[in-house]
């Protein structure tokens, strides 16, 4: 799995949860683990060392989101991600955050064309049991998706 | 049970997430109305079942929507209730919009109109045993599975997608895929009228191209299997199902755009929420009441989702006709494969009910739970009004499935509804854990049952004892009448996502 970020027990669908120490940090590792949950077959093994394809180039993409507070701002923000995987079939693999606070963000994604075959089909970035707050001197986010 | 109490009113009790829920009776929990529930809660299940359904969150998921503005009767769950987002999977709920009614995309999920489709043969086990591999290979080539599953060669054009949106089944089977007896066999014929492809989104139709007649992944599947056991001769053989009868059992729905729709709606219908003044015990429980611009756009938008879902069934299974006749060397229609019944598990229809005394029209939602009208019911087409609507169950993907049929007791008391599968009982983590080791294409093979997958990763997580016994669940909905039992039904092959 993605270092700060750990998947939580759910009987019918799938949970993660998600440390760090700055939003920017937050909202890099829950995109990077929601990638994890499809593409990692086991979840309980250390994240793959994702050496890029040959011939596969890299794209950029910029991106600005807004929303009226932060959980659904970290929703909106993950469901780009998603869609940009399951419909571009462009992986997520990194950001540069120009702009980031409790209602908007601004950022430059770092996007690989999708070279793993996706083990799991997520259906949805649920508000369910949603958490993104400040948790000691760090962020904290919980995010259960339909599967 | 550790905690079961009498209560002053003598009903045995016990607690769930917090909350005190009571035994009417050997197969009904009620909750009482406590907190902010506007009615009580009623849940079918034995003591067995009520045991599981206590370790999650469920139970207060149901008294969730008990609070939502304009839910009359009560809220209702289903045996194979477990956890989910917003509505517990398994849940019903009805409102009235001259109450204030609302419509939840929480109550109907991210796969609208994901469904069930049961097609029977004249093939008998002992003719399809020997030419299982050989079917299930064909299968496999023709329809595809697996995680974003899609059509090489056979995209919709921008306009093709927006007349399926509008006609559903019907769609599939004026191209020629399929029949107009077909039509007659789904619930409310295969489309819904009032879909508006215009409150469609851009990304959600752009998904729709390629991937209509395509099984996706998770607990999606198409299985052949085989009639066991008749528990009701008269509906059985009605149904055109006797002992060995072959049959083909599609489990899919909306695929990429319905997911889309219900997120794109989502976040209108929780500025609506906001608007209306209405408080969400959930956020995924966003709403808007019934008459509102929100709702008819939700509304308009998810019917049009529901209508792809019948066109996807549709084109799988007109794929899965084609499969037999390659194999078997005789058109489809030979092999009287016909179709026995198509009904929507997750959905929000306009119905007529009576409640305290007067008919109103109420918009029902089933989250995990499968519409059952009972004999004479006017919406049924001519083919099932008198026998009352086939209600069709799966299980998981090694045991056995089940064909029930509607009842006067279901459509009084749960809206016309009753469950919709198995429910899970282990995490797909948990599941994965446990076949760790495990030579899960040995263990298929040695029980007679030929597995294909997409990926196998997907099957671990879908392993028979990640499942609740489904014969558990129906033989609930079947004690307390809500539904009938007719036949079962066991694996012979499964395609798996």
């Amino acid at each position: 799995m993605v270092d700060g970020v750990f998947v939580v027990e759910h009987t019918a669908d799938l949970a993660m949860e998600v440390e760090a120490e700055s939003l920017p940090q937050l909202f890099d590792r829950a995109a990077l683990g929601m990638l994890a949950l499809i593409e990692q077959d086991d979840l309980e093994a250390k994240a793959e060392k994702r050496d890029r394809q040959p011939g596969a180039t890299p794209q950029q993409r910029e991106i600005e989101l807004q929303a009226e507070d932060l959980p659904t701002l970290h929703v909106r923000w993950l469901r780009e991600i998603l869609y940009l995987h399951q419909v571009r079939h462009l992986a997520y693999r990194g950001a540069e955050f120009q702009v980031i606070d409790e209602r908007r963000l601004r950022a430059r994604l770092h996007l690989e064309p999708d070279a793993y075959a996706a083990v799991r089909e997520l259906k949805g970035v649920t508000y369910h049991g949603l958490e993104v707050a400040r948790s000691g001197g760090g962020w904290r986010a919980r995010i259960i998706f339909d599967v | 049970m550790t905690d079961t109490s009498a209560e002053a009113n003598g009903r045995e009790s016990v607690t769930a997430a917090g909350l005190r829920v009571e035994r009417l009776d050997d197969y009904r929990w009620i909750i009482p109305r406590q907190g902010k529930m506007r009615v009580e809660g009623l849940i079918y299940a034995d003591r067995a079942l009520m045991e599981q359904i206590r370790g999650d969150q469920s139970v207060q998921q149901v008294a969730n929507v008990a609070c939502l503005p304009g839910i009359v009767g009560r809220s209702i769950a289903m045996p194979d209730i477990h956890w989910g987002y917003g509505f517990a999977i398994g849940g019903v709920a009805a409102f009235d919009p001259e109450q204030g009614g609302v419509v939840s995309p929480g109550g109907v999920g991210y796969d609208i109109n994901c469904g069930v489709r049961l097609l029977r043969s004249e093939l008998t086990a002992e003719e399809v045993v020997p030419r299982l591999a050989a079917l299930m290979n064909q299968i496999m080539r023709d329809v595809p599975a697996g995680v974003g599953a899609h059509y090489k060669g056979f995209e919709l054009s921008p306009q093709e997608v927006r007349d399926v949106l509008v006609q559903g089944a019907g769609w599939a089977v004026a191209q020629g895929f399929g029949t107009a007896e077909d039509l007659e066999h789904i619930e409310g014929g295969g489309v819904l009228p009032g879909a508006e492809p215009d409150l469609v989104g851009e990304r959600a139709l752009e998904r729709g191209r390629d991937q209509l007649g395509t099984v996706g992944s998770g607990n999606h599947f198409i299985e052949i299997g085989a009639v066991d056991e008749i528990y009701d001769p008269r509906v059985a053989e009605a149904l055109g199902l006797s002992p060995g009868t072959v049959t083909v059992l599609i489990h899919s729905g909306s695929r990429g755009l319905g997911y889309q729709v219900c997120a794109d709606h989502l976040d209108t219908m929780l500025q609506a929420a906001a608007k209306y003044g209405i408080e969400l015990p959930d956020r995924q429980l966003a709403c808007a009441p019934l008459d509102s611009p929100e709702a008819k756009s939700y509304l308009g938008a998810m019917y049009a989702a529901a209508n792809y879902a019948f066109g996807n069934r549709q084109m799988m299974a007109h794929r899965v006709r084609e499969a037999f006749a390659r194999v078997f060397g005789r058109p489809w229609s030979e092999l009287g494969l016909r179709l026995v019944y198509d009904v929507a598990h997750n959905i929000a229809k306009w119905e007529e009910h009576e409640v305290e005394g007067r008919i109103r029209r109420l918009c029902v939602h089933r989250k995990g739970a499968t519409r059952a009208f009972p004999p004479g019911h006017p919406e049924l087409s001519p083919a099932y009004r008198e026998l009352g609507q086939p209600v069709l169950i799966p299980g998981d993907m090694a045991r056995y499935s089940f064909v029930l049929i509607g009842t006067e007791t279901g459509y009084r008391e749960a809206f016309g509804s009753t469950c919709h599968g198995a429910g899970r009982a282990m995490s797909r983590h948990q599941a994965k854990k446990s076949v760790r080791g495990r030579n899960l294409r040995e263990e298929f093979r040695a029980r007679g049952l030929e597995v294909r997958a997409a990926s196998f990763a997907t099957v671990a997580e879908e392993i028979p004892e990640a499942y609740k016994d489904v014969a558990a669940v129906v033989d609930v909905v079947d004690r307390a009448g809500i539904a009938r039992k007719v036949a079962r039904l066991r694996p012979l092959g499964v395609l798996k996502g």
